[in-house]
């Protein structure tokens, strides 16, 4: 009977209960949940009706890559909607099902393409953290491309980044730079008399020994990330356009037919097949290193893709054939480099590792993760042993490239950042590039034999001459800087910007 | 055509609503602008006018969309339908305003319309801030995003120069085509962006930043004019109603004496959305009584606008309550402004019932409750308070409170430590030693801990980083932990104030002691020094938010550190002890969370705060005496009911907010009233014993913050932690509900033949009548009312057992809602 009765008790107690969480519920601090009204809709502009039959890659796609494409690229597919491709996006997404459709030729209030971007509710694409509603006058463009039918004058299957990217076209080359480039590169010819530096949407080519200016190559690319020589005397060069595009061609830099103007031969590396001979892939960012083999008859490029192509180039750069593509980081690929014994290929990354790859076996086989920041470069030793990386901790390590992949040891090279690292394919020596404004010259032993001081900003590119006397260096303000090896004075230096004049005094 | 015709058809007619003067003009009778004078330094500057008008009701309107401007000379400066200054050329100028008949103006000094060049520090990074580039969710993050990291909410300009310029191999800046470098690219979405289009590639913020690449993308953050202040209008204002708007106007000064408009470029938050809502604009808009603190940050600045709505109520009339002290008068000079009618007195009943938790933490007995309700005097609620602050339980129970605060814990203090702390603590209280005093014996305490009790805080905090932070939250209630690793959020504290603290306590040295289990705390004689973590310099203790001591090592840090805190002009330290001694007795700071003082989150009633400050300054430190003013007044004494003009309010102490009764407060009153103790395990762990004193403790004696009692954790005794007062969570919960519905503990002891009830039943000819009286006084320290009465005999004539019938009826007392509060 007691028991019942405090059964009883207890389910007016529970009501009890829950009508103090309730009161305190009320009492508690007020939380906003309810949401404020919205505001009346913002006041606006009329758009214009677009004009004219409406082009999709030129008009409608440019908007999509611009709202849509960070979130619904093939990769993030977010809500599982793809639209860099036309025959993607009309799969359509998780949203879209029998009832609502992502695009019904001639009807844009039902097409979830075009509602998604006008709708005022929570549904809004882009999201409300993403940004602003597109304006008014992108969305008239859709509009109308919908009602004229939804016409689409690429290949559905294209990817439209890519159609996008391949209708750019880069800006004529200017005369005079009004501000100095970024030196990502620099390359002695095989006869050491010439360096070619990369510039603005150019190649220039310089006189070793005098700092003379003396060719321009007009090219696509924006800049040129990383060049090599082949034994052949063609030019193999890394381009990018940050963020946009990056490239691998081959150029002959004596041929075409130059145009001189004040002492200085022009050619067209845009259009001129006698100078422009190939190009072997285009990719969405930038390609950021290029290695060839010692027989000279692979050719490897790495970039922001996390890949490695590697390219069989033994017929001839025309008849290139890609042989295998390693995906074996996990972020960017910052340098490449081919073992001598013709097996492995040595790569680094902003996955703050660099790795060893088998080429025969074609799979990872050593990982090296002493630098536990961005490793910016690798090289390896002649009897492919021993590997030597540098990165964003400043170290320039030693690495057992063969066997555990246990380090060999550590110098601290630039403070900062050891940002570049190249070797002599025949001679003992090493050069190091960094932020404190350094190059250095090593032997084989990781020391450090000169350091190279003069420049005044971060060494963005180092080289070393084919007959291994001198070493060609860099920097972010366009100084470019020729050092004797054997006792590292400066034998040229010239800002490898041309036409550059420097502000007096240089600003900070 | 379609719905979105309509829409648009109804928003451009809402547009032209608003474009309208809001209030008819001729109700106007007075406009005046802000700022006084405007200068504008350069082409780039914008500058905003905003108008306020006086209404003839005294009240005033944002006007600032709705006036007419006109320039006296647009040939120097051009004003646009909007209000905002453009500078054309050098000169001076007047900006005529005009609504109705009402006119005012405000001169414009152009120095100069010359475009200047882009400042990286002035003009860049506030982008950054303000588009989010650099918050905690995005770039700022410790990692960052994608490979590219900056400092979170740029705390580090020099290392954010580095990182857009020179890092991943400078592929950010086009300087030949600037208008397509990536830093433009990317947060304008033209090259797809994870973080979303933060602004349009045409719009002012994107020009900003192509100009600065295209000027060459240099540093100036060693050179450009520094940031002093930031300044926000109004300040303060109080609107007749909601539904109304109100633009800011934040102004920015720098070093070198020039002043900016950053209305647009600062970041806003609301304390108050229900009430005010703030957006990126600058604009706010009223949605409901209340008030409101606006934050507004800009660069390390933070300023506040303080807004007040109120809703006319025509029935309000006051009523003129009574005043005992000036706490009243200055609560009552806020309610009344705010329309808010205080609740009436509270009864005997609940008076007593009440002082006795808040004052001793225990409730009174019925004989107390009896002689207080039958006592005629008319002081005799000051007597009582009296009486109470002098009971030896007034020094247990704040000794319980201060206990929490500094972690007096047996694992870290061990037996004698523990104990010597709490009993040092205690003793302080009891003999109301000056709090002053009290602050400094433990900040520079030395020597054994077993000799010296005080030195066991340097035991619990054990670096000079948790020391800071401790000292500051407790004595200053200000949090600068956030300032270890950035920047703090909503203050203005930065790295350099949180090592320039920690700095002072370098000196703090520790060894082990001859005897068992104890310490000796001493100075390292080194100068009191930090290093900062981002720059590596070398940072001389600082006071917070004043000067900066180089302390050598013949001078002592923590003596340096004390001396300052206490002193009578220190602006914070007897502010938060009596804003922490209030929230005690009210549920609530003034400043509340009491431990988080910062301008961005105000007093509620500032006048209120400085009077009690200033009375316990001229008043030597006296908690006892504040204590007893608190005490004393109405406003402590107002009953938790409600009436129709203060059933919204929670923060003006109209009324008393009812507390849940604190774990250890509720296990002291369940033992008390069935009169039986718990007996403490003296255990703890592998940490060795805790000595008991003979006669056992009631849990708020317990000393330490881990002598379990399963009861006390559910309650949600805090387990000493952390020096924040929040870690005494006082929700109710269901687990707690159902203990005390279901739980053994409680039925055994109601029933156990050594108790409080047996005894009671045992008593001569008691009647049924009386053993319900003391029930309910025994539990809820007040009589029944008649109809409870006649409830509680109905059931003892019905369940035939009179002692099971009382059993259960103290049960049911225990398991009613107005057990588990302070109300």
């Amino acid at each position: 009977m007691l028991r019942s009765h405090r059964f009883c008790l207890c389910v007016l107690c529970a009501v009890v209960a829950s009508a103090l969480a309730v009161a305190m519920l009320m009492l508690a601090p007020e939380t906003s949940s309810a949401q404020p009204p919205t505001a009346a809709a913002s006041p606006t502009v009329v758009a214009q009706a677009p004009k004219g039959p409406i082009s999709f890659i030129n008009q409608v796609a440019p908007i999509f890559k611009e709202n849509c494409f960070s979130c619904h690229d093939a990769k993030k597919r977010k809500g599982k909607l793809d639209m860099t491709t036309i025959e993607a996006m009309l799969k359509g997404g998780e949203n879209e099902s029998d009832d609502s459709h992502i695009l019904v030729n001639g009807k844009p209030d039902e097409s979830d393409v075009y509602k998604r971007i006008v709708t005022t509710t929570a549904r809004r694409m882009p999201p409300k953290d993403a940004g602003d509603p597109l304006p008014k006058d992108k969305m008239a463009i859709v509009e109308q491309w919908i009602k004229e039918g939804a016409k689409v004058d690429v290949d559905p299957k294209a990817d439209l980044l890519r159609e996008l990217r391949i209708r750019w076209k880069p800006p004529a080359p200017q005369v005079a730079y009004k501000f100095p480039v970024m030196i990502h590169s620099l390359a002695f010819t095989p006869d050491n008399a010439k360096l070619v530096v990369g510039g603005h949407h150019e190649l220039t080519v310089w006189d070793v020994a005098t700092g003379k200016l003396e060719k321009r190559i007009a090219t696509r690319a924006e800049r040129a990330k990383a060049m090599l020589f082949l034994p052949d005397g063609k030019l193999v060069v890394a381009g990018s356009r940050p963020g946009q595009e990056g490239d691998v061609r081959f150029y002959d830099i004596n041929g075409g037919q130059p145009k001189v103007e004040n002492d200085v031969a022009f050619v067209d590396g845009v259009n001129d097949p006698k100078v422009m001979l190939a190009q072997l892939v285009d990719t969405d960012d930038e390609v950021l290193c290029l290695a060839l083999s010692p027989d000279g008859k692979r050719l490897a490029a790495g970039g922001c893709d996390r890949l490695v192509r590697v390219w069989d180039i033994s017929e001839g750069v025309d008849k290139a054939k890609l042989e295998q593509t390693s995906e074996n980081h996990a972020d960017w690929v910052l340098g490449v480099v081919f073992a001598p014994d013709g097996k492995h290929m040595l790569t680094c990354s902003r996955d703050k590792t660099a790795k060893v790859w088998d080429l025969v076996a074609k799979e990872s086989v050593l990982t090296f993760p002493d630098h536990q920041q961005s490793v910016y470069g690798v090289v390896v030793s002649p009897d492919s042993k021993v590997g030597f990386s540098v990165g964003e901790d400043g170290q320039l390590r030693r690495f057992n490239a063969t066997g555990d992949g246990k380090g060999l040891g550590a110098t601290a090279a630039h403070a900062k950042g050891a940002l570049k690292i190249v070797m002599h394919p025949k001679q003992p020596i090493i050069a190091t590039c960094g932020v404190d404004n350094t190059a250095k010259i090593w032997n084989t032993a990781g020391q450090a034999t000169k350091t190279l001081t003069g420049h005044t900003d971060h060494v963005f590119s180092v080289a070393i001459s084919p007959d291994a006397t001198k070493v060609a260096s860099g920097s972010y303000n366009g100084e470019v800087k020729i050092w004797n090896v054997a006792d590292g004075k400066v034998l040229t230096a010239f800002n490898g910007s041309p036409g550059y004049t420097p502000p007096v005094p240089p600003k900070q | 055509m379609n719905n979105r015709t309509t829409l648009f058809a109804v928003g451009v007619i809402l547009f032209a609503a608003r474009s309208l003067p809001a209030q008819a003009p001729d109700r106007v009778a007075e406009l005046s602008v802000e700022p006084a004078a405007i200068t504008l330094m350069h082409g780039d500057d914008r500058h905003h006018v905003l108008v306020s008008g006086k209404l003839a009701d005294g009240s005033y309107r944002d006007l600032s969309r709705t006036v007419r401007y006109t320039s006296s000379n647009p040939a120097v400066a051009e004003v646009s339908l909007q209000g905002i200054v453009t500078p054309k050329s050098a000169g001076q100028a007047m900006i005529q305003v005009s609504a109705g008949d009402a006119n005012a103006s405000v001169t414009v000094t152009v120095k100069s319309a010359e475009r200047r060049q882009v400042s990286f520090a002035n003009d860049v990074m506030p982008i950054l801030a303000k588009s989010g580039c650099n918050s905690g969710a995005c770039h700022g993050a410790a990692s960052g995003k994608k490979g590219f990291k900056i400092s979170l909410r740029g705390y580090d300009p020099a290392s954010d120069f580095k990182t857009l310029t020179r890092g991943t191999e400078g592929r950010r800046l086009n300087f030949n085509e600037a208008d397509r470098s990536l830093f433009v690219l990317k947060p304008t979405g033209v090259v797809p962006h994870e973080g979303g289009k933060r602004f349009e590639y045409q719009s002012s913020y994107a020009n900003v930043l192509k100009r600065w690449i295209a000027e060459g993308a240099g540093s100036d953050t060693t050179t450009a004019p520094r940031l002093t202040g930031i300044e926000v209008f109004p300040k303060l204002r109080s609107f007749p109603e909601p539904k109304l708007e109100q633009q800011l106007l934040v102004l920015a000064r720098y070093s070198d004496g020039s002043v900016r408009d950053v209305t647009e470029d600062a970041r806003y938050l609301s304390n108050n959305e229900r009430a005010a809502e703030v957006d990126e604009s600058g604009l706010v808009k009223m949605h409901d009584k209340g008030e409101a603190a606006l934050m507004i940050r800009y660069g390390e600045m933070v300023a506040v606008s303080n807004l007040v709505i109120m809703k006319r109520d025509p029935a309000f009339a006051w009523s003129n309550p009574a005043e005992n002290n000036t706490i009243d008068k200055l609560v009552n000079a806020k309610l009344k402004h705010m329309e808010i009618l205080p609740s009436e007195l509270t009864s005997d009943e609940e008076f007593v019932r009440r002082v006795y938790y808040d004052v001793i933490g225990i409730p009174p007995s019925p004989e107390e409750c009896r002689a207080f309700t039958a006592d005629k005097a008319v002081d005799k609620r000051a007597k009582l308070i009296d009486a109470l602050l002098d009971r030896p339980e007034h020094a247990d129970y704040w000794a319980l409170k201060w206990g929490d605060l500094l972690k007096n814990r047996f694992d870290l203090l061990r037996d004698k430590g523990t104990w010597g702390m709490h009993r040092w603590v205690r003793d302080s209280i009891a003999a109301n030693k000056r709090f002053d005093v009290f602050a400094r014996e433990l900040i520079t305490a030395d020597g054994s801990c077993a000799e010296n009790p005080p030195a066991n805080y340097w035991r619990v905090f054990t670096n000079p980083e948790d020391a800071a932070e401790a000292t500051i939250q407790v004595f200053f209630g200000v949090r600068i932990m956030c300032a270890k690793c950035h920047d703090h959020p909503f203050e203005k504290w930065v790295q350099k104030d949180y090592y320039g603290v920690s700095a002072f306590f370098t000196q703090v040295g520790r060894k082990t002691g001859s005897r068992r289990d104890d310490m000796i705390i001493y100075r390292n004689e080194v100068a009191a020094q930090a290093r900062h973590p981002t720059t590596g310099e070398t940072l001389n203790p600082k006071f917070l938010d004043a000067g900066v001591v180089p302390i050598g090592a013949q001078d002592d840090g923590r003596e340096k550190l004390a001396e300052w805190m206490t002193r009578k002009d220190n602006p914070v330290f007897a502010k938060a002890t009596v804003n922490r001694l209030w929230s005690h007795l009210f549920g609530k700071g003034i400043i509340d969370p009491v431990d988080d003082i910062r301008s961005s989150n105000p007093p509620v009633n500032a006048p209120l705060l400085d009077a009690l400050t200033k009375d316990f300054v001229d008043r030597d430190f006296d908690v006892r005496h504040i204590l007893r003013t608190m005490l004393n007044s109405r406003t402590y004494q107002l009953a938790a009911r409600i009436n129709r003009f203060n059933q919204e309010d929670r923060q003006n102490f109209s009324h008393a907010l009812p507390r849940r009764l604190t774990a250890e407060q509720l296990f002291d009153t369940v033992s008390q009233a069935t009169g039986i103790r718990e007996t403490f395990r003296g255990r703890i762990g592998n940490n060795g014993t805790v000595s008991m004193p003979n006669g056992g403790l009631r849990a708020g004696q317990l000393p330490d913050r881990q002598l379990t009692a399963e009861m006390l954790d559910l309650f949600g005794r805090p387990r000493g932690d952390s020096s924040c007062a929040c870690e005494r969570f006082d929700e109710t919960s269901m687990t707690h509900a159902l203990h005390l519905i279901n739980g053994k503990s409680l039925s055994d002891r109601i029933a156990s033949p050594g108790g409080k009830l047996a005894r009671l039943l045992a008593t001569p000819k008691i009647t049924n009548e009386q053993v319900v009286e003391e029930l309910y006084l025994l539990v809820l320290c007040r009589l029944p009312k008649a109809a409870e009465m006649e409830l509680m005999l109905k059931y003892f004539e019905s369940a035939g057992d009179r002692a099971k019938a009382a059993q259960d009826v103290m049960w049911v007392l225990f398991n009613k809602r107005e057990f588990l509060f302070n109300y």
